[in-house]
């Protein structure tokens, strides 16, 4: 088990493992908020 | 080197300052809101029924300007919208000093450490968490170090190759 650890904080595995992570919160963004981009979230209706 | 910087710098900036011809700065009335516009109208009409495409073209109608394309346009020249450029611009900004303070407090840990080379190819979770937790003040950390001169290193220890 401890060397499975080990294994997972190698660099190249941690990378994979963040860019998931990134890829994830930025997949459940856009089904939160669609359309999310700039002008439509900051700002009220002109 | 030094000096020429010091004198030609204030003379570049006064230069630009009144020699540069500013346009004139008009409000563009070709844009209007996308909910009144005959052409994004249309595609929205076209667009598929899909939660992806009804969502979007919902907000961009309340929210955005069109042109007479039908497609929503950013503006530049009505300061009361410059808010829509200048938040999502400053937390790209945070995000990316973020990522490059963390990753050079890790590094800089790890060099202090007696296995530098161990710590580089695996990623030591505990140093990694002060890292990020450097990393979420770094507006700070930059202002301190450059103050304190910590930020960059002098110009004598900059390797330059033999002229």
């Amino acid at each position: 088990m401890q060397y499975f650890l080990k294994y997972l904080t190698s660099a190249p595995v941690a990378a994979t493992i963040a860019l998931v992570v990134v890829a994830t919160v930025f997949i459940g963004l856009n089904l939160v908020f669609p359309g999310l981009q700039y002008g439509t979230y900051f700002h009220a209706a002109p | 080197m030094r000096l020429l910087r010091i004198v030609l710098l204030p003379i570049l900036l006064v230069t630009i300052c009144f020699f540069t011809v500013s346009p004139a700065i008009a409000v563009n009335n070709t844009l209007v809101p996308c909910s009144k516009s005959p052409a994004f109208q249309q595609r929205k009409a076209k667009a598929p029924d899909t939660y992806y495409f009804e969502k979007p073209f919902q907000t961009y109608s309340s929210e955005l300007l069109c042109g007479d394309d039908g497609l929503p346009h950013l503006t530049l020249d009505r300061p009361e919208r410059a808010i829509d450029i200048a938040i999502p611009f400053a937390i790209f900004f945070y995000v990316a000093g973020f990522v490059g303070w963390s990753g050079r407090a890790y590094l800089q840990a790890a060099n202090k450490a007696s296995n530098p080379e161990e710590l580089e190819i695996f990623i030591s979770i505990p140093l990694a968490i002060q890292s990020f937790a450097q990393g979420l003040l770094w507006p700070l950390l930059a202002v301190k170090e450059f103050l304190s001169g910590e930020l960059t290193v002098k110009d004598n220890e900059i390797p330059v190759s033999p002229r």
